[in-house]
């Protein structure tokens, strides 16, 4: 999308004063309650989180489907403000530490819903590949936002009342943030401004359908152990710190240092490896990374415990990493790859499924953990049972979060085959269909009794038309009388289907060429031996229409003089025999694939093409053959960056350039097609549709079904082909180191094309517009 | 002309500019050439044709009765409907200079669109951008495509 520059700069900066806020908010409200109550009452608040947290966000998952998002988010931050506000009145003026439990549950409610609010307008305004490259860098604003909030306390905690005086700080940095969710709803009004409604004016699904769909399931399971590994590991955490800092203000001195060097590690990782490792190795690593790290120091921190003791420095350190290597993970690869991946629903319900996973998920899962730990700690369980019990949180986080990845492929592909256009049989027991049916074929109007034809389901439910069916076999035009006597033949009519044979061959010997096409139409599978006149009329301009699709239906019976024609053909097959192959699309798999196979790497690549669409369109099995599809996609990557080179050393405006991005769209299509055979026509065929749109976020979407479907080995080759959504010297660029092209300059080019010693161009048409070309050298 | 020549003629006609050159050398050769002197028409209103005309060079001028409809140059075609679905010309067609044309005519085109059925978007596409940037130009010369 054009204007993700300034999107990208709007909600960093939203980003920067959300940390802030949420930086003063949990040092301040973290350190009072603990200097106040203790850590024995932490997991009491844990099960507060899940009840406030899951009403919050059932109540925004409701309002977001009837108001806008803007609205929705000024409306909660504002009400946040002036509780931050009251907060600061109620501690200065009254003393009043008990605020600080209430502010100490709000804080992770808002962390969710604050990055809901900001993820669900990424969302809008970023296509899906955006998002995976974008959001670190949104998110690093809310890093630097909550160092800024560590170097702001520190100073501040000193001071006697400076604790208090944070909550003003934050209720300012909540003026901020609302200004800011201001601002970016006015400049995007046309995409945040307004509910998004089910297109087409079809009914949206209920949300709890939405929810229980086996994807959104397994994002709910992700957050929910993510939240709960977090904050086993960060409860293990305080309770270490706790037990190592006697005082509150040693507590809170070491809190606001830790703070500020988690985020520090954070930021970081957000500014130098989150973007290229998405960028390198996608959701793959973004999903998975985070558990799987988590899980090993985990591992690690249960063997410290067991051996060295839970007082141990290593093992307090331990903890310390692992929550700074999860803060990390989660803000640089984590956030970025779950916001993708909501890519994957509808639009219209997007941020609604979005504010439940996250904005309950969360609490939810705090809850439990509040109620586990509760229980741990009132059966006197030891600092190692309770770390023994996070590493297996962390495990069954670490399999959610593979089974996620996997099903967001599933998920992908599954959105981009939605289709508007589906199966609609008419229904011949509904009485007034019948008898608008019966009217028509009676008609008098050729058109309406060729419509009723058409629309006739199979033979056994069109059994009560027969009366109709056999006045209209004896009506005198072949294109009345002929799919009556199909219609009659399938019922089992054995006089019709002699008649149906007898008429056929009649008429595809007609000199008239408009009914043959009419006999070509009307020939069925067991019409074997008509293949030789079906293959003829193939070459009839006026026939090989009629003539494709009846090759279609003679299926196998058609392959071995396919073969025979494939044998003959030259290096240069002509149109009849391109259209030939196309025409064993609907031939058995194993029969397609022995007929086609030897051509998949003939030298035409219209003809290598047309092999490798029937190939897909067939469901030819591609083991067997998956040597050749190796090579094929190699010459192919090869020959792409050949001719990109070529292209740009010749200049835009010829009709050489011209003939090289004909050139460059045939390779394309090339490698589609083999996508195809090997991921699935439907699928890939999906895929195509979707990279030909107009619209970035549908290409985005496209490109990304491909990042996640293809083996690393085929994607390598592959994408640079088809992502038309990048620009050609970025796509040169990707193949390099699997395509390099020696620079060359004008001359020697033409010269090679000419020549083509190599036999690399392999195409008379550039040949000639080299050798155009050449003359005006 | 050479082929290439014709092909890149061909190219800067909306309805062929998505067509790969390899497969519009084919439709090229096919093509006539004609050259009109200034003055000469060469499509007269009401006559039932199936070709259509692309402008290699020079200038013409479509008109009905006493009004001129348009006047085009290189790079330009008439008859792309009549090419498509063949009717009676809504217009005639006069060489304003010396102009060389290619006529192609309609079975061409349907083998074309017969090989490759992808195309016909292409071309349903064209028809349309053609006719939608006259609409907003205020200009009626639908006359021209027929």
């Amino acid at each position: 999308m054009n204007h993700a520059g300034g999107a990208v700069r709007l909600l960093a900066a939203q980003a920067f004063v959300f940390g802030l806020s949420e930086s003063l908010l949990v040092i301040a409200s973290s350190a009072i309650f603990l200097a106040a109550y203790g850590s024995k009452w932490l997991p009491i608040t844990f099960v507060a989180i899940a009840l406030f947290g899951t009403l919050i966000a059932a109540w925004i998952a409701r309002v977001v489907r009837h108001r806008p998002l803007s609205y929705v988010a000024i409306l909660v931050e504002s009400v946040v403000g002036v509780f931050f506000f009251g907060a600061w009145a109620v501690l200065t003026l009254w003393s009043g530490v008990w605020v600080s439990a209430p502010l100490l549950v709000l804080f992770p409610i808002l962390l969710q819903v604050g990055f809901v609010f900001i993820g669900g307008q990424a969302g809008r305004l970023l296509d899906v590949q955006q998002i995976r490259i974008q959001f670190p860098r949104i998110v690093s604003g809310f890093a630097v936002g909550f160092i800024a909030g560590g170097l702001v306390a520190m100073p501040l905690l000193r001071l006697p009342g400076g604790t208090n005086g944070l909550f003003l700080i934050a209720a300012i940095a909540q003026v901020a943030f609302i200004m800011l969710l201001t601002l970016t709803a006015g400049r995007f009004a046309e995409w945040l401004g307004q509910v998004e409604r089910a297109p087409h004016g079809l009914p949206r699904p209920p949300l709890h359908r939405l929810l229980s769909s086996r994807f959104v399931l397994l994002l709910m399971a992700y957050q929910v152990l993510s939240a709960a590994g977090t904050y086993m590991a960060e409860y293990i955490l305080f309770d270490r710190a706790a037990a190592r800092f006697a005082s509150a203000d040693s507590l809170a001195q070491f809190l606001s240092r830790f703070t500020i060097a988690l985020n520090a590690v954070s930021l970081a990782f957000l500014a130098l490896l989150a973007a290229p490792l998405l960028r390198r190795f996608g959701l793959r690593l973004g999903i998975v990374a985070n558990p799987a790290v988590v899980l090993a120091f985990t591992v690690a921190m249960l063997v410290s415990a067991t051996t060295a003791g839970p007082e141990s420095l290593a093992l307090f350190a331990l903890v310390a990493s692992a929550r700074i290597a999860d803060v990390a993970l989660t803000d640089g690869v984590t956030r970025a790859s779950l916001n993708s991946s909501f890519q994957v629903l509808p639009l219209e319900d997007r941020l609604a499924v979005q504010s439940v996973v996250e904005g309950a998920g969360l609490p939810l899962a705090i809850g439990a953990t509040g109620v586990v730990l509760f229980a741990l700690r009132t059966a006197g369980a030891s600092v190692a049972v309770i770390i023994a019990v996070t590493v297996v949180v962390c495990v069954a986080w670490t399999a959610a979060a593979v089974l996620l990845y996997r099903d967001y492929a599933r998920a992908l592909v599954v959105a981009l085959k939605h289709r508007l256009l589906r199966d609609a049989p008419v229904d011949v027991e509904h009485a007034e269909t019948a008898a608008f049916l019966h009217e028509m074929l009676g008609s008098d109007d050729e058109r309406a009794v060729r419509l009723a034809l058409d629309l006739l389901p199979s033979a056994s439910e069109a059994s009560g038309e027969h009366g109709e069916l056999a006045l209209l076999a004896d009506d005198p035009r072949p294109d009345v009388y002929l799919p009556a006597l199909v219609r009659l033949a399938e019922t089992g009519d054995v006089e019709a289907e002699a008649r149906l044979r007898k008429s056929v061959r009649t008429l595809l010997r007609d000199p008239d060429s408009s009914m043959r096409a009419e006999a070509l139409a009307a020939i069925g599978p067991a019409d074997v031996d008509l293949v030789d006149e079906v293959v003829t009329a193939l070459e009839v301009p006026a026939t090989m229409s009629a003539a494709a699709a009846a090759l279609g239906r003679l299926g196998d019976a058609a392959l071995p003089r396919i073969a025979a024609v494939l044998a003959e053909t030259s290096e240069q097959p002509t149109p009849a025999t391109v259209r030939l192959v196309r025409a064993t699309r609907a031939a058995s798999p194993d029969q397609a694939a022995m007929c086609l196979f030897p051509y998949i790497e003939h030298r035409d690549r219209e003809l290598g093409l047309a092999v490798l669409t029937a190939l897909g369109a067939a469901g030819a099995d591609p083991a067997p053959i998956a040597a050749a599809l190796d090579r094929t996609l190699q010459a192919d990557a090869e020959h792409f960056a050949r001719c990109a080179a070529v292209r740009q050393v010749v200049g835009a405006g010829s009709e050489l350039a011209h003939a090289l991005g004909d050139e460059l769209e045939l390779l394309r299509r090339r490698v589609l097609a083999l996508l195809a055979v090997r991921y699935g026509a439907e699928e890939i065929g999906a895929v195509a549709n979707r990279l030909d749109s107009d619209t970035d976020d549908r290409r985005s979407l496209a490109a990304e079904t491909l990042d996640v479907t293809l083996t690393p080995a085929d994607a390598v080759f592959a994408l640079p082909l088809v992502r038309t959504d990048l620009p050609l010297p970025s796509r040169l660029e990707l193949l390099a180191a699997v395509a390099p092209v020696t620079p060359t300059d004008r001359a020697a080019v033409l010269e090679d094309i000419l020549s083509d010693e190599q036999a690399h161009w392999r195409s008379d048409w550039l040949r000639a517009c080299a050798a155009y070309e050449f003359g005006l050298v | 002309m050479m082929l290439v020549e014709r092909v890149a003629a061909l190219h800067e006609v909306d309805l062929f500019s998505a067509v790969p050159g390899r497969m519009l050398a084919s439709v090229a050769a096919t093509a006539e050439e004609v050259t009109v002197e200034p003055g000469s028409t060469f499509i007269e209103h009401g006559a039932v044709e199936d070709c259509l005309y692309v402008v290699v060079s020079g200038r013409i001028r479509v008109h009905h009765g006493g009004q001129v409809l348009a006047e085009l140059g290189a790079g330009s075609s008439v008859g792309e409907l009549a090419v498509l679905v063949p009717g009676p010309r809504s217009a005639s067609v006069t060489a304003v200079d010396s102009t060389l044309l290619l006529r192609l005519r309609k079975a061409v085109l349907d083998e074309l669109l017969a090989d490759r059925p992808e195309l016909a978007t292409e071309v349903i596409r064209a028809l349309v951008q053609r006719l939608r940037e006259r609409a907003d130009a205020g200009v009626d010369d639908s006359a021209v495509l027929e």
